[in-house]
């Protein structure tokens, strides 16, 4: 990645800034430099170079950083697509005016230069020129005359040659005259100037070349600039003497002061339009350089400052973009940073309160969510294990939601019937239809309900439905609720308790008359048996009998009523229950020889707490029930056996009676502890519901069930310890 | 033959003038000098000698002019030549190192009122020298004769000396708007050079 760092610098603020300064200053100077001056005259070149190169250097800085915003376009990285088209209308908006003036500026700039130079002043600097030039040849003409006039007077003059030349130098007003020999030596040389005068001792001789040519005969008549100024040279032979040997004598005559000066600025004027001339073209392209290089240079800041701007610009935009495209994704915790203090600032910083806001609600709904879930679980644990069903329904009476106890109560797999109508219960279970009409009879009504309903089983069961609706959104219905419990055991209570009510009452007004009735008839056996005769005797003894024998019977069955209705206390005490088995079936061992009696005695269970007394009862009822049950039957046998509950810790013990009888009828078996439910022709019925009862009181069970191949076994079980309190709702007694 | 200090310009061995030709050299290279360079001044007839004071040397330039030069000329813009000698002791494994250096600047300007060139600084010479041709001018320029080169330390006659002579058209004594076309152009970079052993 160090392209991509190097780019990076590349692209940055520094490097343009360096080098804007630089180039600013190079430019300055370059400018400065075309003015000719002394001091930038020098290093002209090198500013051009040095503007040259940074200006394309910033080109290509510049360069670079577009090429990467074209990159970044194409990548579709956000924001570039606007940076780009900020770039492009800043950049619009720099250039044209730029070139605009740069265009107007390259024309005032040549016809500026145009205008310095005229025609008429070119004209009148030449013919000027021809002046001077003219005024010099007079001069030189005069000149020549002169030293050829002299020459002449010192032709053949030998060995006075200085004095003579002096003299006509003089007398010619020659300010130099000297004469060189044939062998090119200085003969003699005079001059106006002082001693002090260096060219006294070095008088100026001409070249090689002017003195060969003049041998040749010709003259020499030249104007020479020198330091001092135009010097008239003339050199002439001496003499007219064969070819390429002879003297010659040359004079100097500087050009007078009035003369010079006037030469001097006519020959500067015309030198330097000569020049200025000359360099137009030339001064042109150094000026159109110069213009050319800083309207560029201006241009290429004003894009530098475009893309420096719009990036700084566009940066806020794009983390924004970035922002939103994060919280479409369901990211609320992005925060984007706050760079500038405008709308832009502003802008972002709502951004984030806004992303924030959301993040907090929406914790806020996750941590509702959780709590609405915990909720949840718990109605759901709560009406699991409740013992009442419940059942829910949709306000198109669709079951949606039961519960366990629901399903155990109704005798149903209510799992298969979520979803389904009202009416699929009592397709799928015909016994629920006394169900199904209640809920639909108070279905489109308001308010609670509540109504018994039996369930048509074989097994009757009684069922308290109470059923509401359930609250909906807006107040729109929404379906209502069942509650129900099974109270066949209630109201078989009830009853039994309803029952003992009446028994007892019976009981006790039927016992009244009784008592009388036995003595009454006692009383007439006492009294009259021994005065009658014998036929009436018999019949009077007969019938008394009668009397007293059904009375007794009468007073046998309301007593067991009275044992049946009376609330039993039961007063609990250790006893060994084998003990009491054993006692109990010895009684009937006597009676009833022809029944044969095993026993089958647990030795290992404990001592029972419990009534004795209550629990002899039940052994004879359950005794006397098997003895019926036996009766007319082959080979009778008659089985007790008692155990101790191994699989619950012998906290319980079990006492059967079986027989091998006929068993008991399947129409009865269900009923067979309810009072009045008998098969015999005599007999109260009363037996094993007493039983029932006392178990119960004790907190024990009693069930009956048919053994194969014949006969019924009675089994009763006992809790080690008996409970006090009675099972059923009964009154005080 | 008499001289004065302002025919010729001695310059130490170890300094150059730093700064401006410093500069002009890296502005050279970057206009890729090797390229444009047009060697339009040649060296020949060259002899050296040790003497009394230091070194005689005797050259003969052949400076010719390009057109564009010349017009530039008769249009009153001076031109300079510099003609730059430098003495050197050879080392067989080493470059040579410089023992003394000396510039002149000869400077031929065209005076339109007596329509004559005007030579100054002529090397070996004092005086300003006027001629009527140019040819004239330069050749007057470009003859060196028995001229002495005065040396900071003694020579060995033994010794293996070098010396070599550049002559070139002086582009920065233009006026600043020449300049830039004057190094661009061909016509206008006009150099030569040459380097000899001391004695020959």
């Amino acid at each position: 990645m160090e392209g991509r760092r190097i780019t990076r610098h590349l692209t940055g603020i520094a490097p343009l800034a360096a080098l804007s300064v630089v180039l600013a200053l190079a430019l300055a100077m370059m400018a400065a430099a075309t003015q000719n001056s002394a001091l930038f005259g020098r290093v002209y070149t090198l500013l051009l170079i040095v503007n040259v190169a940074g200006i394309a250097l910033l080109l290509l800085l510049l360069l670079l950083n577009l090429h990467a915003l074209i990159v970044q376009r194409r990548a579709r990285v956000l924001g570039s697509r606007l940076t780009l088209r900020l770039v492009g209308a800043l950049s619009l908006i720099a250039i044209v005016p730029v070139f605009v003036v740069y265009l107007f500026s390259l024309q005032l700039l040549n016809k500026g230069i145009d205008s310095w130079f005229d025609v008429r002043i070119e004209q009148a600097l030449h013919d000027a020129l021809s002046l001077g030039r003219s005024t010099l040849d007079r001069l030189l003409e005069d000149l020549v005359r002169k030293t050829q006039a002299m020459a002449l007077e010192i032709d053949g003059v030998r060995g006075r040659e200085a004095t003579v030349l002096n003299d006509l130098r003089e007398h010619y007003d020659v300010f130099d005259a000297t004469l060189i020999g044939a062998d090119g030596r200085i003969v003699a040389s005079t001059s106006h100037r002082g001693l002090g005068d260096r060219a006294v001792l070095v008088p100026d001789r001409p070249r090689e070349a002017i003195l060969a040519h003049v041998r040749q005969g010709e003259v020499y008549a030249n104007v020479d600039t020198t330091r001092s100024g135009l010097q008239l040279r003339v050199v002439v032979p001496v003499g007219e003497r064969e070819m390429g040997a002879g003297r010659v004598l040359q004079t100097l005559q500087p050009v007078g002061p009035r003369y010079s000066s006037l030469t001097d600025s006519v020959q500067s004027a015309f030198a330097e339009y000569e020049k200025l001339v000359y360099l137009r073209k030339s001064l042109k392209l150094g000026f159109t350089l110069t213009l050319t290089l800083v309207a560029l240079f201006t241009l290429l800041l004003a894009l530098w400052a475009a893309l420096f701007f719009a990036r700084r610009l566009v940066a806020p935009l794009r983390d924004l973009a970035e922002g939103t495209q994060a919280v479409a994704q369901g990211n609320y915790r992005k925060q984007i940073p706050v760079t500038s203090r405008d709308e832009l600032g502003l802008l972002v910083q709502s951004f984030n309160d806004m992303t924030r806001k959301i993040h907090r609600a929406q914790m806020q709904i996750r941590r509702s969510q959780r709590e609405a879930e915990t909720q949840r679980t718990q109605l759901e644990t709560v009406l699991t294990h409740l013992s009442s069903g419940v059942l829910s329904f949709d306000e198109s009476l669709t079951l949606h939601m039961h519960n366990a106890a629901a399903a155990q109560i109704l005798g149903v797999d209510l799992d298969t019937l979520v979803g389904r109508p009202l009416a699929a219960l009592s397709q799928h279970e015909p016994a629920l239809a006394p169900l199904v009409e209640a809920v639909a009879e108070h279905a489109g009504r308001d308010g609670e309900w509540q109504r018994e309903v039996t369930l048509a089983r074989a097994a009757r069961r009684s069922i308290i439905v109470r059923g509401t609706r359930l609250p909906g959104l807006d107040d729109k219905p929404a379906g209502l609720v069942l509650v129900f419990d099974d109270v066949t055991a209630l109201i078989q209570a009830q009853r039994d308790a309803a029952w003992g009510e009446v028994a007892r009452r019976l009981a006790h007004e039927i016992k009244n008359p009784l008592t009388p009735i036995q003595l009454s008839a006692e009383r007439i056996r006492q009294k009259c048996l021994e005065v009658l005769n014998e036929r009436p005797r018999e019949t009077l003894d007969r019938a008394t009998r009668t009397i007293i024998q059904q009375v007794e019977a009468m007073k046998t069955m309301v007593n067991e009523f009275s044992d049946y209705a009376r609330p039993l206390a039961v007063q609990p005490e250790p006893f060994d229950l084998n003990l009491l088995v054993r006692d109990v079936v010895d009684l009937y061992e006597g009676k009833h020889r022809w029944v044969a009696i095993e026993l089958a005695l647990d030795p290992t269970i404990p001592m029972i707490q419990s009534d004795p007394r209550r629990l002899r009862q039940v052994m004879h009822n359950l005794i006397l029930n098997a003895d019926d049950a036996l009766a007319g039957v082959d080979d009778p046998r008659l089985t007790v056996q008692t155990r101790c509950m191994k699989e619950a810790d012998c906290r319980f013990i079990e006492l059967s009676v079986r027989d091998n009888g006929g068993g008991f009828a399947p129409t009865v078996i269900d009923r067979v502890f309810e009072p009045y439910v008998t098969t015999k022709e005599k007999g109260t019925g009363l037996g094993l519901a007493i039983v029932k009862k006392i178990v119960e009181e004790h907190g024990g069970a009693v069930w009956v069930e048919n053994l194969k191949p014949r006969g019924a076994a009675i089994t009763v079980r006992l809790p080690l310890r008996a409970n006090a309190a009675p099972v059923a709702v009964r009154e005080s007694a | 033959m008499a001289f004065t200090m302002r025919a010729w310009t001695s310059v130490d061995a170890a300094r150059g003038t730093c700064g401006a030709r410093g500069l002009r050299l890296i502005g050279w290279l970057a206009l890729f000098y090797a390229g444009l360079a047009h060697a339009g001044f040649s060296i020949r007839d060259v002899h050296s000698a040790i003497a009394d004071g230091g070194l005689k040397l005797d050259a003969t330039l052949d400076l010719h002019f390009d057109d564009a030069v010349v017009e530039a000329l008769d249009k009153g813009i001076p031109l300079e030549i510099v003609i730059d000698v430098r003495l050197l002791k050879h080392r067989s494994v080493w470059w040579d190192s410089t023992l003394d250096r000396w510039e002149m600047r000869p400077r031929i300007q065209y005076h339109a009122l007596s329509g004559r060139y005007v030579v100054t600084a002529a090397p070996g010479h004092d005086e300003a020298e006027n001629f009527d041709t140019l040819n004239e001018a330069l050749a007057y320029v470009g003859t060196l004769k028995n001229l002495l080169l005065p040396v900071s330390e003694k020579l060995k006659p033994a010794d293996d000396y070098r010396l070599v002579l550049t002559a070139e058209l002086n582009l920065e004594s233009l006026p600043a708007p020449l300049q830039p076309l004057a190094y661009v152009s061909r016509k206008w970079r006009l150099w030569g050079s040459k380097k000899w052993k001391v004695g020959e």
